[in-house]
């Protein structure tokens, strides 16, 4: 950020009459204790291709209505949470999510990676009829699921802990379980939307048991401790380049092949499964943007 | 504002206060949703949404150490909110209603809006709001490190935009 911007922001200001449409809704609602909107601004709209496309998206996989017995479920996941600007075409086939943390560490003596990446699901639901419950669970290694929030609405995660690595590779950090289940409380043979979208998060690590992949992670973790030190600018714009190429190449390999099994049980007792296809994109050209897409199978 | 407990005033005191804290923090509240939004007439939206939450939420009005991170963590989550909205609706604002903005302001802001959301919230809290990394990990609900390491690549990356287009970074 320059000077320019800190000007920019600072000449931005609300329209009095702005502010004094504020303050009347704040002190009607303090008096009545309701809500009254008041008028905003005279807003026009028109439809862009991109809402087009995430229409397409919830079409795509909303339609997969499965009728058995009464039974339904399907996997409604949109690209709504989709920026204004970016490539569309990838997150507009499936649930966009953010990239919500990202960390290396130089201890990589555990046999288990000490490098990863995590994913909140912003936008995502599985909707149905007489759903029981929901099982998640991610099938490649060094890819699982870490419960943000509301972990009492999911069962059955403390056993699948890391579940894909051998105890060889399991090392010190637990950060999540490779499937878990929603229970759903209320089944009802009408339609139901159950909402997970930033209950979870999904993990990748890089796989530290092959060794070109343990040699980049060795190199993030060499590159964190050059940072520390007084970096010229250039010296600095280099090591970025180098890091986000390795955590391409990184996390490329982890969700090669990457799927995500989907099981809905029954209150009748039957199950059914849709998976999901997981894909990375990284693009240099967008300002190194990276993002992971959901498809199903 | 002094720290006293908003259940020992009077109604017209309060009325008083609130009136006080929406003329204060009006510019920044909407400077916060304007840089998430990238539409002055959404970010008066939120503005007004803000507003009517610090009447109707457990705001700590007579706190002014937790106040203005409140503020930015309820406005942060109304721009959310709205981009959902609008986003089920199959509609966004039309260009016109966005040029509204001074030209040379809305061209500098382009240099930041370039940057994804994750990076620009980031950037924007520490250098221009003045948090510090613990205090936007507090409002964002994230790990530290985590709003570090954003905090490190937003910087880059608006870097390598001000290089691609001749501005100068600092």
């Amino acid at each position: 950020m320059n000077r320019n911007h800190l000007k920019a922001i600072d000449n931005l200001r609300a329209s009095p009459q702005s502010v004094e449409r504020a303050l009347q809704a704040a002190l009607m609602a303090e008096q009545s204790g309701k809500v009254k909107e008041m008028k905003a601004t005279k807003k026009y709209y028109k439809p862009i291709s991109i809402i087009a496309a995430s229409l397409a998206v919830i079409i795509a996989l909303g339609v997969i209505l499965i009728p058995r017995n009464g039974n339904s479920f399907y996997i409604n996941a949109s690209a709504a949470e989709v920026e204004k600007g970016y490539d569309y075409k990838h997150s507009t086939i499936g649930a966009y999510s953010n990239e919500s943390s990202a960390q290396t560490s130089i201890n990589t003596d555990t046999g288990k990676t000490t490098y990863m990446l995590e994913y909140e699901l912003t936008d995502f639901y599985i909707s149905g009829k007489n759903v029981e419950s929901v099982t998640m669970k991610a099938n490649n290694k060094c890819t699982y699921f870490d419960i943000l929030k509301d972990k009492s609405l999911f069962r059955n995660y403390a056993e699948n802990n890391n579940t894909q690595y051998t105890d060889e590779e399991r090392g010190a950090i637990t950060l999540g379980c490779d499937s878990l289940t929603f229970v759903n409380d209320n089944p009802s043979d009408d339609e139901q939307k159950i909402d997970l979208s930033g209950k979870l998060a999904y993990v990748l690590e890089g796989d530290m048991s092959k060794p070109e992949i343990a040699a980049k992670i060795k190199q993030l973790g060499q590159n964190i401790l050059k940072e520390q030190k007084q970096l010229t600018k250039k010296e600095e714009h280099a090591i970025y380049e180098q890091d986000t190429k390795l955590e391409a190449e990184i996390i490329k390999n982890t969700l090669k092949n990457a799927t995500i099994d989907i099981t809905v049980k029954f209150t009748d007792g039957k199950t059914e499964t849709q998976t999901i296809n997981v894909d990375y994109y990284y693009d240099s050209a967008q300002r190194d943007t990276q993002w992971i897409t959901f498809t199903l199978e | 504002m002094s720290n006293i407990g908003t259940e020992k005033l009077s109604p017209d005191a309060r009325r008083e206060l609130i009136t006080d804290i929406i003329r204060q923090y009006a510019d920044f509240i909407f400077r916060t949703a304007y840089q998430s939004l990238k539409n002055r007439s959404d970010a008066e939206d939120v503005l007004q949404e803000v507003s009517v939450a610090l009447v109707k939420s457990n705001a700590p009005l007579t706190d002014s150490l937790h106040l203005k991170s409140w503020l930015v963590t309820v406005t942060l989550n109304k721009c959310r909110d709205l981009r959902r909205y609008q986003a089920r609706r199959s509609y966004i604002p039309l260009e016109e209603c966005e040029n509204i903005e001074v030209s040379d302001t809305r061209e500098v802001m382009e240099e930041l809006w370039q940057l994804p959301e994750n990076y620009r919230t980031v950037i924007y809290l520490h250098y221009y709001a003045g948090f510090k990394i613990v205090e936007i990990a507090e409002i964002l609900g994230k790990n530290p490190n985590t709003v570090g390491t954003r905090l490190r690549r937003g910087r880059k990356a608006l870097e390598k935009i001000l290089k691609e287009e001749g501005s100068d970074y600092e």
